[in-house]
């Protein structure tokens, strides 16, 4: 596992909506693939603007399987239960791992239009607010560019 | 490729690495002895294998060795350098589905992954493959449903 902050180019965020921004966090056990999966289809994935961090977290929990193409045809409860989208990929030869994150990212914007969660929606509301805020400090800079430099305007 | 690489292996005294390949021309099967210089118990075994790979002497008969058996190989050594016994160095590569993984350093952890990485490239895709498919879906859907270990018991523990 990566200990260190891994980024691509930097994306100039004013390009992007912030309607638009979702965050994606991929979560499981040590050595369970999540690097993988990532790089698994990096090109295309970058049209929607991926920013890749890679952090080291330790929390106690399960173990890995390792190639066992019977466990596609168990059933697992506990995501039935919670009512999560389940999904059987490889990062190796790409099996779903498109699919995976095409439906992900649409739920996450569909939820953000939509969020079903108090604490979400005001969460939400402070994170236009503060992009509000960013924007009109960042114009205020730039203006203030501009008085200094008129012959660039 | 003038040699094709059959197997490899470590010897311990003095540290080489053990090279079975076949000589293409003659048809022959021939051993290699490449001695490991420079190579401690403090080593970076990814460059020592990195270094090995691109020498000038060895590196035409090393092509069909991957990087991560290589790397391996030096970990063995290099566990060999620090006392391990053979049996403890090759049971810290072994792949245990009921281990818990989490509870690895970095070190051990690194070569559990390299161990699955033998299986990743065999299944791996490449962009430029022929039959390369980028979205690829499979539908898994299956009529009889055997259930999963980690929903017998309590759900309570998550």
């Amino acid at each position: 596992m990566a200990s260190d902050i891994d980024s691509i180019p930097e994306l100039d965020q004013k390009k992007y909506d912030a309607e638009e921004q979702v965050k994606i966090i991929c979560l499981g056990d040590s050595a369970v693939g999540k690097s993988k999966l990532m790089e698994s289809r990096p090109q295309q994935l970058s049209t929607y603007a991926l920013t890749l961090y890679k952090h080291t977290a330790s929390v106690g929990n399960k173990t890995a399987v390792v190639a066992d193409l019977k466990v596609t045809q168990r059933s697992f409860n506990f995501g039935k239960k919670q009512g999560l989208p389940f999904y059987f990929v490889s990062a190796a030869d790409g099996t779903n791992v498109v699919k995976m994150f095409r439906e992900t990212i649409k739920r996450a914007v569909d939820y953000k239009q939509n969020p079903s969660d108090f604490m979400d929606e005001v969460l939400q509301e402070l994170e236009n607010f503060d992009l509000e805020k960013k924007e009109d400090d960042s114009e205020a800079e730039e203006d203030k560019l501009k008085a200094k430099t008129p012959e660039l305007v | 490729m003038r040699f094709e690489a059959k197997r490899c292996g470590v010897q311990f005294s003095p540290p080489s690495i053990i090279l079975i390949y076949e000589h293409k021309e003659t048809r022959t099967m021939r051993k290699r002895i490449i001695p490991v210089r420079n190579f401690s118990k403090h080593s970076d075994y990814s460059m020592a294998a990195e270094r090995l790979k691109n020498h000038l002497r060895h590196r035409d008969y090393l092509e069909g060795v991957s990087q991560r058996q290589l790397e391996k190989l030096h970990i063995i050594l290099r566990d060999h350098m620090q006392g391990f016994s053979l049996e403890r160095s090759l049971a810290l590569f072994r792949l245990d589905p009921d281990e818990d993984l989490n509870k690895l350093d970095e070190e051990e952890l690194a070569r559990k992954k390299g161990q699955m990485d033998e299986l990743f490239e065999k299944n791996r895709r490449h962009k430029d493959d022929p039959d390369f498919v980028y979205d690829l879906e499979v539908d898994f859907t299956k009529s009889t449903a055997e259930k999963c270990s980690w929903d017998e018991g309590s759900d309570d523990g998550f």
